[in-house]
């Protein structure tokens, strides 16, 4: 299989995982509905979707924690089933909570995977010391707040230096200093040391900070794959204005003007797409007609805005 | 070594539990409760003022001597014994599930299996370490008590009898440690061992039994009827069987069956 996707170009060297046609049914509901990964060396892959649009299950297959349905997970070129093992030494992970074991301290928790996993002791001051752990080394892991937590079984998945991260929602838990402190952590990993990361998360704009590509699973599928920076260049403009008789302005800004795309986005604003320099137009057009004119921004589409079109926006 | 590395693993989450102190007490308690009733039978007058205690402990047949106290030991930490034994095998495989602990383990470099193996020594181990200090304290209670009839056969027969006992128990956790993996937590082991225990007394009085394996352990303990003091071949083959199916469920489980905690 491995070699048959090399020959048809759909895996080279670099690609670090890729799935094809993975498929996963509980009973009689399909989780996963054909999803095809292609992960790179050294990129960072956001992996984007609503609760229950998948992402977990999908993490657990890369892992070997589920079994697919059908379809194939290649993980550093060897394929992964439930009990694959040698191919973890490369890989670290974090699904969904953060966990350890309550009445063992960090330090010990960290050790007892050292010990399984026959990484050099020194690795442990030193991940204590990266994420910032060193001062609750001694303390149970079960009296530590959910951010330190979540630090815990980070410092878990990157204990063994790892290849490749595969981490689910990494920075749910973590205060705002601290989402920085690890998105800047994840970015030196990937620009300093080459590791590779596939990370979930329901944080978009986080996703946006970090992501060199970007995954947006819906229902089961992958409706969309695209680089962070060509996102960017694609990202429509638009102009927000608020208006008094929001109705009758939208049916004039169609007629008079001929701009189609407009989208009442609460009781107050218009937001009105592709507008290129016709601000100015606008302007003149309503005030013109009457209508009084309170606001008028310009903004540019972000991967928010981008994510709720294609996953069916607000349900 | 590796393997080494992942039992002393398991060893280090046995020693930083509670539960290590619960079973421990929990056996401790068990030649008390003997030395109790061996106090009632010495004491007859007294026991007579205990009403309802010191009237079963005499229709029991409770004798104070050596022998009835062991007697009384190997009957105890049977019944007691396979409930213990079946905690401490729910705990140790159920709490990678009740803690969300498993996702970690099955994600290591390192056989499934091997995780399955080492917790059934720290379990065996455990258990057995508990069964030595329940025998010292055993004896050092008879000695206190100055119990009549002492005699190093006596003392090491029954010894040698607890000891079988604990094994035989052992032998029947393999399905406990089963249904802790399927049923991802404590609770599913406790009420299987719980619906055993009651099947056990079941097939114990009505003669099947040396067929069924948790009706062994009473009729070895003397608890099910007459004391049963050699294992029948087909009660060995079945508790090898037992453990056999269990462990082979279990391995099985834990390297193909989904883990969605």
């Amino acid at each position: 299989m491995i070699l048959l996707l090399h020959k048809e170009g759909m895996m080279n060297s670099e690609t670090v995982i890729a799935t094809r046609n993975l498929i996963k049914h509980f009973g009689n509901v399909e989780a996963i509905r054909g999803i095809n990964l292609n992960v790179q060396r050294g990129e960072v892959y956001g992996f984007l979707g609503r609760n229950g649009a998948g992402k977990t299950t999908t993490i657990r297959m890369l892992l070997g924690l589920i079994q697919p349905t059908s379809g194939v997970v290649i993980l550093l070129g060897k394929s992964v089933r439930p009990g694959t093992q040698k191919v973890f030494k490369q890989v670290g992970s974090l699904v969904e909570a953060a966990t350890a074991y309550p009445n063992l301290t960090v330090y010990e928790n960290l050790y007892l995977q050292r010990k399984i996993i026959g990484c050099p002791s020194e690795n442990i001051s030193e991940i204590l010391s990266l994420l910032h752990l060193q001062k609750y080394s001694n303390r149970p892991a079960g009296k530590l707040s959910q951010g330190n937590k979540q630090r815990l079984s980070l410092a878990r998945a990157l204990l063994h230096k790892p290849e490749v991260l595969i981490l689910d929602e990494p920075i749910s838990n973590l205060d705002p200093a601290g989402i920085i402190e690890i998105r800047t952590l994840l970015r030196e990993l990937v620009d300093n040391r080459d590791v590779t990361i596939f990370m979930s998360s329901h944080i978009l704009a986080e996703v946006a900070h970090i992501a060199d590509r970007i995954g947006i699973v819906h229902e089961g599928l992958l409706i969309e794959e695209v680089e962070y920076s060509e996102f960017q260049q694609r990202a429509r403009n638009y102009l927000d204005l608020i208006v008094s008789d929001r109705e009758n302005a939208q049916s004039i800004l169609q007629e008079r003007l001929n701009l189609q795309k407009i989208e009442r986005l609460n009781e107050k604003v218009l937001r009105i797409f592709d507008i290129n320099d016709r601000a100015p137009e606008i302007a003149h057009l309503l005030v013109n007609s009457g209508f009084q004119l309170y606001e008028m921004t310009h903004g540019v589409e972000d991967l928010e805005a981008h994510f709720m079109e294609l996953t069916g926006g607000v349900s | 070594m590796m393997f080494l590395n992942i039992l002393s693993a398991e060893f280090l989450k046995l020693k930083r539990s509670r539960i290590t102190w619960i079973t421990w007490l929990a056996f401790s308690i068990m030649p008390l409760i003997g030395a109790m009733f061996m106090w009632i039978v010495m004491e007859p007058d007294r026991a007579s003022s205990l009403g309802l205690l010191g009237t079963k402990a005499q229709i029991a047949g409770v004798t104070a001597t050596w022998s009835g106290y062991f007697a009384l030991l190997l009957q105890t930490t049977g019944i007691g014994g396979m409930i213990l034994v079946s905690v401490i095998a729910a705990f140790v495989f159920g709490r990678e599930y009740s803690e969300g602990t498993a996702k970690n383990l099955l994600t290591l470099p390192v056989a499934r299996s091997w995780f399955v193996i080492a917790k059934y020594i720290v379990v065996l181990t455990w258990f057995g370490f508990l069964t030595v200090s329940l025998v010292i304290e055993g004896t050092g209670i008879a000695w206190a008590m100055k119990l009549p009839g002492y005699s190093a056969s006596i003392l090491q027969s029954y010894t040698s009898d607890i000891f079988l006992e604990v094994l035989i128990a052992w032998l029947i956790v393999p399905p406990v440690a089963w249904i802790a993996t399927l049923g991802r937590g404590y609770l599913a082991p406790l009420g299987f061992t719980i619906f055993m225990l009651i099947l056990g007394n079941v097939f114990g009085a009505t003669g099947w039994g040396k067929w069924f394996p948790w009706s062994i352990v009473p009729l070895f303990a003397g608890v099910a009827g007459p004391r049963v003091e050699v294992l029948a071949a087909s009660s060995v083959f079945v508790l090898l069987l037992t453990f056999c199916a269990g462990t082979t469920a279990t391995f099985l489980q834990i390297r193909y069956g989904d883990n969605t905690q």
